[in-house]
């Protein structure tokens, strides 16, 4: 991580006379194993394991990860090479599957303790699996994570005693739902060490060479993962590369990381600096003539930068004898390893496939990326962000492990991922995007007058560019439900100038939290300094573009040409590194951004809808209509690849939650957090208001008899799969002496969809205070007075500008706003009912059973349907409604005549036998679509069901409800659509 | 005499008045930077390493090929000990800088006012 510069390196970095003498570390790889190839490969396609013979060398030193030449001489790699996928056998040296070799009889094979970047393909096995790296199958990797080792960066060393020794601090290493439990090092070469079961080590070296180091990390969970880091030992008789000009060394945010070009004389042939040859630049520095390194990791503060050559940048020229090549660190090597495109999915149980995560969040897509897509997590250190929002999903069509990375963490946290000038990964939150509050990175150094050169001319931004923000978020919950979020910076109203600033799709931890991120972007984008340019007169390594670090400035106006003064931080987004070989002298550009602050923000709009109720406004005085034909407002076809997330309740586990129904197998998860057993055991009614809270009643009625063993209640979670929090239960409602056959309860609970949250549910002792209640959130109040009478079951819903509440012969229409009862009537219906969406048509059972009313207008007028066959809405009390219509109150299916199932396509007029539908007790949700191209979800017992044409054909959509609810006995089906 | 010295090592360290051809003593500067650059601050800050030049008002053609014996390409590591800021002497390596100049400028067989440079100076503590 980044530090603070001492006072002491403070007083050198200002002192006169400093300067450094530059060197580059060229990896020569060992050779470990060398063979021939035994029998050529049938096709040189796809090629993941070959056959030798004439091996030489201890098979037992070859690495997964290392090199492999393939030439057609020894130690040639002219045919190609490829990495050691896994320790070969006697026989057989297993690869990286590849393509690009063109294998020749009886060629040189070289195994090289190089390990360098590559990717791990994604196989597909004959019966159309995923395997991941050619043969392994998804088991529990992402659900018992492999760590990650964080060993630190490359050393380079000059030994001028008899020995030399460097540390290796690995404690940064991590992992996934566990800890760190061992540490196992092997440093090949060195001529001593110690504590190499810590996380500390200390290796020795008494020759010059250069050598690999070996950490393998286990977890407590079981899991290990190596790591590989080098360490370069020169001495007088065997100095780097010394005579060479370095030019273009910078690093920048924009790009990712690092790279430097070279221009390198005699000292190194081009056998040694081969493309993608790993090189160390470093250097000797002198402070007050005193040898010392300034740098920000502790025994690496020579390290300049580490990267691979590109060797297509390769000039040689045979007169010169020069030769130029560019140095590009793990983020150039990241962009150009080409990947499959990825998608992630969150769950929350075991994941059963390579594209499930548990506990999905942007850490562990970037983990998956670099662990299981490539071979990062063993070169190189990552350091995740440790951000804990949950996603719902990952994907990318992006083609370059890079690409995916940056869409990862850009698209969802607004985070970058970089690399620093030691090639470690770093995946951090911008800074812009983080609190004020939590920005706790240090300060590298205040930079006074004294450390800059000549004066800093940079530009001053005093028209606002962004006017307004307008940002929609995803807020995942701990079950992977996502719900949509809306938010304004500064609010509805922009600024004065300034364009819209647009941005989709990140994830949020609260309304608060997406507010927050709204106006942190609005407070970015118009950033007054978004670039301060400073050249600094020290040999300063301390700032580099990652991790996270500020520089503390104070800018008096008089200092500058325009008068423009700043007090304040910088934020580092490039950094160059200049160097005179005359003179030796090592000078920093540094080029930041002010800091900037969250701006004042307000919550969004939700889309299509709002806090204005859309409904159709009641028109109590004009004279009644006659009846006219139902015109089907626009309801849509529904679109075939639509994900449908569907609701089920089980009367053994609680809700059931699919996100897509409309997929062959769909994943149902239970969403009952803060629920007792007791509780979501119970549920009869639940349904998720347009701006995404998620509310589930078990409605039931108690009396000084039995109220112990009726726990009902209504409770709310700002989502689906959210923490419920339990608003009204049976001890708040029961009254101070609760007498016989004076029942109270929650009589019934629905809620206005056409507002973004507003609720309403009848509550209260029958004949004494049973009142309707509205409101939101955790705010809600009681109305009026409904149903003066000792009789207690009901129902409840909204539509055509009311509230309409039923019970056994009895309606009461109530105002929308809940202060008063508009009508009532005695119809004789049963309890409950059901609406057409939210138009005033409603359906209920007759009092007596089997026949139907259709009540129109919020019962202006009703119609008896008398039918021959039982039909049935409901049954009794407490279980709810079988019956579903589309919102037009023209297709509607529930039980009917014999097996209980049947469908109506004429307003519940004529009702025809479901026989596609097998035997059982069925419960029905509308599911979308228009007619006989509407679509339904059937589902009852263990069963779940969902038709595209109006119940012809059912398809099976029981996915892995058996695995998380055994014996489902589900009793109730809702669509959200 | 003075102590101005050159070689190639730094045990061959010679008295240049000492050498096969002895050369004259030059006119010497010292420049503890390489260069000066301005800061914010208005003031200078000098970065880089020591600079040092000899010059000689007047060489013989032998007296200019001894000190090309040091040189004979544009640049040449080197060792010398040339008078510092304080008057004293004080020995360095660095790198010997040849004028890039047309050769053959001689005039009755001497060079006059010919300079050699010393850069990237590293001082060499007395008896390290």
């Amino acid at each position: 991580m980044a530090r603070a510069i001492t006072s002491p390196e403070l007083s050198l970095l200002r002192s006169e006379g400093q300067w450094c003498k530059l060197y580059m570390a060229v990896l020569v790889p060992n050779t470990i194993y060398t063979a021939r190839l035994a029998s050529l490969p049938s096709s040189n396609d796809q090629v993941y394991e070959i056959s030798y013979n004439t091996g030489s060398g201890t098979l037992g030193n070859v690495k997964a990860g290392m090199l492999l030449y393939v030439g057609t001489s020894a130690g040639a790699y002219n045919l190609g090479m490829c990495r050691i996928r896994v320790a070969p056998d006697g026989t057989k040296i297993y690869i990286g599957e590849t393509s690009e070799i063109s294998w020749q009889s009886n060629c040189y094979l070289t195994i090289v303790d190089d390990f360098d970047l590559h990717p791990r393909h994604i196989h597909v096995d004959e019966d159309g699996g995923l395997l991941m790296d050619v043969n392994i199958a998804y088991s529990d990797q992402h659900e018992s994570f492999a760590p990650v080792p964080v060993l630190g960066p490359d050393a380079v060393l000059w030994l001028e005693g008899a020995s030399v020794s460097v540390d290796f601090p690995a404690s940064d290493s991590w992992v996934f739902d566990s800890t760190i439990s061992a540490y196992a090092w092997t440093a090949p070469g060195s001529s001593a060490s110690s504590g190499m079961s810590t996380a500390t080590p200390t290796i020795t070296y008494n020759a010059a060479g250069n050598y690999r180091v070996y950490c393998t990390v286990t977890a407590a969970n079981g899991k290990t993962t190596i790591g590989v880091r080098n360490v370069f030992v020169f001495d007088d008789d065997n100095p780097p590369a010394t005579v060479f000009q370095l030019a273009n060394c910078e690093g920048s945010v924009d790009s990712g990381g690092w790279m430097f070009d070279v221009t390198m004389q005699a000292e190194a042939t081009l056998s040694e600096i081969r493309e993608r040859t790993l090189v160390v630049l470093f250097a000797k520095d002198y402070y007050e003539n005193t040898e010392q390194s300034i740098g920000p990791i502790e025994g690496r503060e020579n390290v300049i930068v580490v990267g691979r050559v590109a060797g297509e940048s390769i000039r040689w020229d045979p007169i010169a004898g020069q030769v130029h090549f560019t140095v590009y660190g793990p983020h150039y090597w990241l962009n150009r390893i080409k990947v499959s495109a990825c998608q992630l999915n969150f769950t929350n149980g075991s994941p059963s496939a390579w594209d499930q995560v548990k506990n999905l969040d942007v850490d562990r897509g970037l983990w998956h990326l670099l662990h299981w897509r490539s071979t990062a997590t063993t070169v190189m250190d990552f350091y995740r962000t440790s951000d804990t929002r949950y996603a719902d999903k990952l994907a990318t069509l992006a083609n370059f492990i890079w690409s995916q990375l940056v869409e990862f963490a850009g698209l969802n946290l607004m985070a970058n991922v970089g690399c620093d000038r030691y090639a470690r990964l770093f995946a951090e939150i911008d800074p812009q995007m983080v609190p004020a509050g939590s920005r706790t990175w240090p300060v590298v150094m205040t930079v006074t007058t004294d450390d800059w050169m000549d004066v800093s001319d940079f530009e001053r931004v005093t028209v606002h560019e962004t006017g307004q923000v307008n940002i929609t978020t995803r807020f995942v919950n701990s079950s992977g439900v996502s719900s949509t979020l809306y938010s304004l910076s500064p609010g509805h109203i922009p600024r004065k100038h300034g364009e819209w600033e647009l941005n989709d799709g990140l994830l949020a931890a609260s309304q608060a939290g997406s507010n927050q991120m709204a106006g942190l972007l609005l407070g970015w984008k118009n950033n007054e300094f978004p670039d301060i340019p400073l050249k600094l007169a020290g040999d300063n390594r301390m700032i580099d573009i990652c991790p996270r670090q500020l520089l503390d400035i104070t800018i008096v106006a008089a200092d500058t040409p325009r008068g423009i003064g700043y007090d304040g931080n910088l934020i580092p987004r490039r950094v160059v590194l200049r160097y005179d070989n005359d003179s030796r002298w090592l000078s920093v550009e540094v080029n930041s951004e002010a800091e900037t602050f969250e701006q004042i923000s307000a919550n969004g709009d939700i889309p299509g809808s709002g806090d204005v109720d859309l409904s159709i406004p009641p028109l109590p005085d004009l004279p009644e209509l006659p009846d006219i034909p139902i015109i089907i407002p626009g309801v849509p076809e529904q679109d075939p690849d639509a994900a449908l997330p569907c609701l089920l309740h089980s009367t053994g586990y609680g809700i059931l939650y699919t996100a897509n129904i409309n997929t062959a197998n769909p994943q149902w998860i239970t969403v009952n957090a803060g629920l007792t057993s007791a509780q979501y055991t119970k549920i009869n009614a639940f349904f998720r208001t347009p701006n995404g809270a998620f509310y589930a009643v078990y409605y039931d009625v108690a009396d000084s008899g039995n109220y112990t063993g009726k726990p009902f209640f209504i409770a709310r979670a700002p989502s689906i799969g959210g923490t419920f929090t339990v608003l009204y239960s049976e001890p708040t409602i029961r009254p101070s002496s609760p007498l016989t056959g004076k029942q109270w309860g929650i009589f019934a609970a629905a809620h206005n969809p056409l507002v973004s949250e507003k609720v309403g549910f009848v509550m209260g002792e029958v004949n004494v205070s049973k009142k309707f209640w509205i409101g939101s959130g955790s705010s809600f109040a009681a109305g009026a007075f409904v149903d003066p009478s000792n009789l207690a079951y009901g129902g409840l819903s909204y539509g055509f500008g009311y509230w309409l509440y039923t019970r056994y012969q009895h309606f009461s229409k109530i105002a929308p706003g809940g202060g008063s009862v508009i009508t009532t009537g005695s119809p004789n219906i049963a309890q409950t009912h059901v609406r057409a969406g939210t138009t005033g048509r409603t359906f209920h059972e007759h009092g007596d059973g089997n026949d139907m009313y259709i009540a129109e207008n919020n019962f202006a007028s009703s119609t008896l349907v008398n039918l021959t066959e039982i039909i049935n809405l409901e049954d009794v009390f407490g279980v709810p409604p079988y019956f579903s219509s589309d919102p037009t109150g023209t297709y509607m299916m529930t039980r009917f005549n014999t097996g209980a199932k049947g469908k109506s396509s004429d307003g519940g007029y004529t009702w025809s036998p479901l026989s596609s539908l097998p035997p059982g007790n069925w419960w029905w949700g509308y599911a979308g679509g228009i007619g006989t191209a509407s679509w339904w979800v059937a589902a009852g017992g263990s069963s779940i069901r969902l038709s595209k044409d109006f119940g012809t054909t059912w398809l099976n959509r029981e996915g892995n409800i058996l695995s998380i609810a055994p014996v489902p006995n589900i009793n109730m089906v809702k669509v959200l659509i | 005499m003075a102590d101005f010295a050159i070689g190639t090592t730094e045990v061959g360290l010679t008295n240049i008045e000492q050498l096969t051809t002895p050369l004259p003593a030059p006119t010497s500067s010292f420049l503890p930077y390489a260069r000066t650059v301005h800061l914010g601050s208005s003031g200078m800050f000098g970065v880089g390493t020591p600079v040092a030049v000899w010059s000689f008002s007047i060489l013989t053609i032998e007296e200019y090929n001894q000190l090309k014996t040091f040189c004979p390409n544009a640049s040449a590591d080197i060792f010398i000990v040339t008078k510092i800021d304080d008057d004293t002497y004080a020995t360095f390596s660095g790198v010997m800088i040849w004028p890039n100049e047309l050769q053959n400028r001689f005039l009755g067989g001497h060079r006059k006012n010919f300079s050699v440079q010393f850069r990237q100076l590293i001082e060499i503590p007395e008896g390290s």
